[in-house]
């Protein structure tokens, strides 16, 4: 995936950290304070096509006007999440991300069928070029079997 | 607390004491997933199979990031992982501890490990994960 740049907007940290209920002033936009760990989650916002953000004219796997799925399919789950740090991202900066596919494997599920899990490596550099945060995603896809 | 208490004390904080919808659907709007499981009811229920919409899982590591930030800063942080365990829905009431669980020198300073768990109402763990934290000596 090509490069994906990351403008750390105070406001958008300010929201980041109200959506998870932390009432930290701290995270109140200041420049180049530190934004919540889990903030680079918000690199959502900077993907183009992100599959998961609604586009005027576009098909939409959801409800509309009224209740539109037809008949119960795959959902990908998230399962579990690691961040490293070497420091915290700051209010200001403008970050890179580059995302890369890690490990998969697949294990049995409960009913009897198989479970799908793989990585997805997401490495953020800072305006040195240092990676300050790595994020490692691990999704699941199950339904497959059921 | 890593002032205070030794390897094995921890702390219990009540996180969130009812998830309603309008917290999943501002977490979609900060984080920028708009997955239809966390906010549409027709498509969590009769496509995805579940009782209703979901949080996310990455809201609860969010929420669940505090109880090791609220102790040791952001600046700190070294690590933070974790697992989802069990979907948080609608109604939910979400108590958070962290344990302090060992402390290793470094080069730098002392490495202070946490591990995080947290519960809904029910009892239920729906996240955990573990925490490294660098701090002066």
């Amino acid at each position: 995936m090509a490069e994906l740049r990351f403008p750390v907007d105070p406001v958008h940290v300010m929201l980041f950290a109200r959506a998870v209920c932390d009432d930290n002033p701290a995270y109140r936009g200041e420049a180049g304070v530190a934004a919540p760990p889990t903030f680079t989650e918000a690199l959502q916002q900077f993907i183009p096509g992100y599959p998961w953000r609604p586009r005027p004219g576009e098909p939409w796997p959801a409800s509309a006007k009224a209740a539109t799925v037809d008949r119960p399919g795959t959902v990908v789950l998230h399962a579990e999440q690691r961040f490293t740090y070497t420091r915290p991202v700051r209010v200001g900066e403008v970050l890179v991300a580059r995302k890369r596919t890690g490990n998969s494997w697949q294990k049995p599920s409960r009913a009897g069928g198989v479970l799908s899990f793989r990585e997805i490596v997401t490495d953020f550099h800072d305006g040195d070029d240092a990676v300050i945060v790595s994020s490692v995603a691990v999704e699941v896809e199950i339904g497959a079997d059921r | 607390m890593t002032g205070t208490l030794a390897p094995g004390c921890s702390r219990t904080v009540l996180l969130h004491p009812e998830i309603s919808r309008a917290t999943i659907v501002q977490y979609a709007g900060a984080s920028g997933d708009y997955n239809p499981l966390h906010h549409d009811e027709p498509y969590a229920v009769e496509r995805a199979g579940y009782g209703s919409v979901i949080a996310h899982g990455m809201f609860t590591m969010g929420l669940s990031a505090r109880l090791v930030t609220d102790l040791v800063g952001v600046e700190s942080l070294r690590e933070y992982t974790g697992r989802f365990h069990a979907p948080v829905v609608p109604g939910d009431a979400l108590t958070g501890t962290v344990t302090l669980t060992g402390t290793t020198p470094s080069a730098t300073g002392v490495l202070h490990s946490f591990e995080v768990q947290t519960l809904n109402q029910h009892g239920q763990l729906v996240f955990s994960g573990t925490a490294i934290a660098e701090l002066p000596a």
